[in-house]
């Protein structure tokens, strides 16, 4: 039956901090030093994980760390428990426990600087491993089962010099099994640190340090990744990378990826078959902004916000830039359409992160969220119209445009944060999408939507691939309801800035209760196809086998 | 302005328009005055103060386009009256035509080194176009000329990119409680990116004259600033109906039409600043935008053909060269599309260069 969707059921998200209630303790530490390194401003990841398997999503934040030592001899030192990384596990009932001693994840004595964090399911078990990315090392922890991971990164065959920023699993080359990328962000070290700023000292802009490539690790089985940057063309493009996503640019069945620089132009890779990429960025319309200009992108996602079965690309960045919207036209090139979607207005003075384009408020169209504040603390002595700690962004979307709810959707909204990293998930399994909020220097917040509860209807599908990757990661939904409109998705724990979400894919149904359709096309090529499912469930799909709930 | 003399051997009827003209502009009539002037010009093409007077009298329109032109004229029929420069160097610079700006000023300066009014705007001038080092050497030549002159204050506190307090207290103190020293103030607070307290200044000044020109152009500004376009486009669109003949509103008015992402209304707007000043390059690039905006792609070409090819900075070819590009390939013509992206390519790396070695 077809409801007309009134007033109650639409364009309401309420988002509520309760990582307080839940028993979550940790802090970010950056670490801040009076010399100022750029890595201090950058830090803040998060990944929902579910890593026990137990159905309720799990959250890992991952820590900076102290820098000390001698002043010619820096250092990160992170032998004391407020500088590891810390895994909170989802009892079910809105409280977490403090799993991090046992699960071996905290990095201690690492002497390695924690940025971001990426999931995925890389050996086909069933449990879903971690990467974390930092400067000074990457490592790569494969889920043991029983609430544990083991640093496999030496046997693993990766390595990542340097300073690694967000990462994402994704099959590239059609084998079914997930292959890695790590973005890096710059040619940093503590030996090349420059001074920056008059009077007062303040972090250096990205245009002091020279660029790096991003890494492209392949899967080659038996927990073994082998460097493919070179061979998939990575290794000739350089930038100064901090966010990454991925979808199917064109309908061709092949994984391509959008890499946010800072102050470079933006990447667009199209998968050429077997990971070969080309960076088509330029002719695409997305390399840089209207003015053909640069801007310091940060966090990025890669998603159908327009439901015309295209996936377009928001891209975060700082005040003044204008986060920007590339709507995929279809035909190979994208339109920037930051003012016709009203995210001029919205973001002028924003400086943005970590961002989703979810439906938060289940009316059926994709919403934004971001997490904001300046880089520069010392902003406000250079432009006093500007702000360090900024609230973070709820904009709702229908029809290609948004229009800016923060001040109505919670005291999260009103808050001055320095937030960095976000990821997106259903916390409570209540159907609707919950974020975990990464803030430098500050205790995150855990933000419970309460979409579903106010009557939304939704449906969401937890996807087991079997020749495909076997978290589903990669597979393209698209579902049609009632009333004639058709919603696309796609599943990947990668985007945002630093972070990793849940794979499982959520669609706000407005005022439908039930979906016609839903048409899944996994990584392998298969594609299943679901007939008149009803609203509010998560629906488990099997690769190529019958629907069970 | 002073009104120019008449003088000079003329028929008895053109006699008559140019005294028509005259009179018009004394009892400030000045759409008749515009009207009698432009005919006599249009007929006595070689009488020199037709168009000098056309041009004061456009000037005072707020029609700086209009005015440049008259003035352009009028240097057409003698190069040699340094004064004739300078005033059209003064309507370049209010139509936002920096580069022409300076050279016409400079050359009124090789004319008259004595022309204050004309030192003090190429300062400006230089300011605009981020020249600091030559707006500092003109400042400091002000200062033994014109030591006492509030302008010179403005000027310093502009070219240092001011965020001094004391600063602006200081120039508070020179002339309080004055309209034109608070909107010296607000510009200031402009400078300093003090948008609170600079759009509180300008409203302020507002609330005292609602009539007056100027002030509603540089609120606006800080509005779209904050991405309030709304309140932006209400602000630029009174203006534009105070000052009916001026370009630079209309354009204003235009691009926060286009920031909201309202393209049609956004055309019409830009077609009518067009109407008013039909060289303005960054009037051509908006209007290509709007109808790129609403997939007229084909109808965006020529104005920002016309608007590149005008350009007062590489800044600005560097963001049209990229548009153009766009455009070509949403046309499907590639090798056109790659020449323009070549283009933008090398402004992009010669501005890089030029910034002062990024590894």
């Amino acid at each position: 039956m077809l409801i007309a969707c009134v007033a109650p059921c639409a364009r309401s998200a309420s988002l509520t901090d309760r990582a307080s209630d839940a028993g979550i303790g940790f802090r970010h530490r950056s670490g801040a030093t009076p010399h100022k390194y750029l890595l201090e401003t950058m830090g803040g990841g998060v990944a929902l994980l579910d890593f026990d398997g137990d159905g309720w999503l799990d959250v890992l934040f991952v820590n900076g760390g102290s820098i000390r030592g001698a002043p010619d001899r820096p250092a990160v030192d992170r032998s004391e428990p407020e500088s590891f990384n810390r895994l909170y596990r989802n009892l079910g009932d809105g409280r977490f426990a403090d799993v991090t001693d046992r699960s071996g994840i905290s990095q201690k004595d690492s002497g390695i600087y924690g940025m971001g964090a990426a999931t995925g399911d890389y050996d086909n078990d069933g449990l879903t491993d971690l990467v974390i990315t930092g400067y000074g090392g990457t490592s790569l922890f494969r889920n043991t089962g029983g609430g544990t991971f083991r640093d496999v990164t030496q046997e693993s065959g990766i390595g990542v010099p340097g300073w690694a920023a967000s990462a994402g699993f994704a099959d590239l080359n059609g084998d079914g099994l997930l292959d890695l990328v790590v973005t890096r962000y710059l040619d940093w070290d503590f030996d090349s640190h420059v001074g920056c700023g008059e009077d007062v000292p303040s972090y250096c802009p990205p245009t002091r340090y020279g660029r790096v490539t991003s890494m492209l690790f392949a899967n080659d089985g038996g927990s073994r990744f082998s460097d493919h940057s070179e061979k998939a063309g990575l290794a000739g493009l350089p930038g100064k990378a901090l966010g990454v996503a991925f979808n199917d640019l064109e309908s061709d069945g092949d994984i391509d990826i959008v890499m946010a620089n800072d102050s470079e132009p933006q990447q667009l890779l199209r998968n050429r078959g077997a990971a070969s990429f080309r960076d088509v960025a330029l002719d695409a319309g997305v390399a840089y902004n209207e003015d053909g200009g640069r801007f310091a992108g940060m966090g990025v996602d890669f998603d159908d916000y327009d439901n015309d079965g295209h996936p377009d690309i928001l891209i975060t960045n700082l005040a003044r830039e204008l986060y920007a919207v590339y709507r995929n036209d279809g035909d190979g090139l994208f339109s920037y359409r930051t003012r016709q979607s009203r995210l001029a207005a919205i973001t002028a003075s924003m400086s943005g992160w970590g961002v989703r384009l979810a439906d938060f408020d289940l009316d059926g169209w994709k919403d934004i969220f971001v997490a904001q504040g300046h880089v520069l603390d010392t902003i406000r002595l250079t432009d006093p119209s500007l702000r360090y700690r900024q609230p973070p962004l709820l904009a709702l979307g229908s029809e290609g445009r948004f229009e800016d709810v923060s001040g109505a959707s919670g005291a999260v909204f009103a808050e001055s944060l320095a937030g960095r990293g976000a990821a997106f998930g259903d916390l409570d399994n209540d159907g609707d999408v919950d974020v975990a909020l990464g803030v430098l220097d500050g205790r995150p917040r855990v933000l419970y939507n309460s979409a579903a509860d106010l009557g939304g209807r939704w449906i969401a599908l937890r996807l087991v691939g079997d020749s495909s990757p076997r978290d589903g990661q990669g597979a393209r939904i698209s579902i049609r309801t009632p009333d004639g409109r058709a919603q696309h998705g796609f599943s990947s724990t990668a985007g945002s800035y630093l972070s990793a979400s849940d794979p499982r894919v959520h669609f706000g149904l407005g005022a439908n209760d039930t979906v016609e359709w839903i048409r899944i096309r996994w990584p392998s090529g298969t594609q299943q196809e679901l007939r008149g499912v009803g609203a509010n469930r998560y629906v488990t799909v099997r690769e190529g086998r019958p629907l069970r709930d | 302005m002073a009104a120019a003399g008449t003088g000079g051997q003329l028929a008895p009827r053109l006699e008559e328009l140019a005294r028509e003209g005259v009179a018009a502009r004394e009892r400030g009539d000045l759409d008749a005055a515009e009207q009698a002037l432009s005919d006599l010009a249009a007929e006595a093409p070689d009488f020199l103060p037709a168009h000098l007077n056309l041009g004061l009298v456009r000037y005072e329109l707020f029609d700086y386009a209009g005015a440049a032109a008259a003035f352009s004229d009028a240097l057409g029929l003698d190069g040699g009256v340094a004064g004739l420069h300078g005033l059209l160097g003064h309507a370049l610079l209010e139509t936002g035509r920096l580069d022409a700006a300076a050279r016409a000023l400079r050359q009124a300066l090789d004319g008259d080194p004595s022309d204050l009014k004309s030192r003090f705007r190429l300062a400006r001038a230089l300011i605009e176009r981020r020249e600091f080092e030559g707006a500092s050497a003109l400042i400091g030549e002000l200062e033994s000329h014109a030591p006492g002159d509030p302008e010179l204050l403005r000027l310093k506190i502009l070219v240092s990119g001011n965020r001094s307090a004391e600063l602006r207290r200081r120039l508070m103190r020179a002339a309080p409680g004055t309209v034109p020293a608070r909107i010296t103030a607000a510009e200031a607070l402009v400078a300093a990116r003090e948008w609170d307290e600079a759009q509180a200044a300008y409203e302020a000044v507002l609330r005292a004259e609602p009539h007056r020109r100027g002030p509603r152009l540089a609120l606006g500004d800080i509005l779209a600033a904050r991405g309030r376009y709304e309140e932006a486009a209400e602000q630029f669109k009174e203006e534009a109906r105070l000052v009916p003949h001026a370009a630079q509103p209309l354009m204003r008015w235009g691009e926060a039409l286009l920031l909201q992402g309202a393209s049609t209304a956004a055309e019409g707007v830009l077609q009518r600043a067009l109407g008013v000043d039909g060289d303005s390059y960054e009037a051509l690039e908006l209007l290509s935008r709007a109808r790129a905006d609403q997939g007229r792609y084909a109808d965006a070409l020529a104005p920002l053909e016309k608007a590149v090819a005008a350009a007062a900075d590489d800044s600005a070819r560097m963001r049209m060269e990229y548009q153009l590009s766009r455009l070509y390939r949403r046309l499907g013509d590639a090798a056109k599309a790659s020449f323009h992206a070549a283009e933008h390519r090398r402004l992009q790396d010669q501005a890089a260069d030029g910034a002062g070695g990024v590894p």
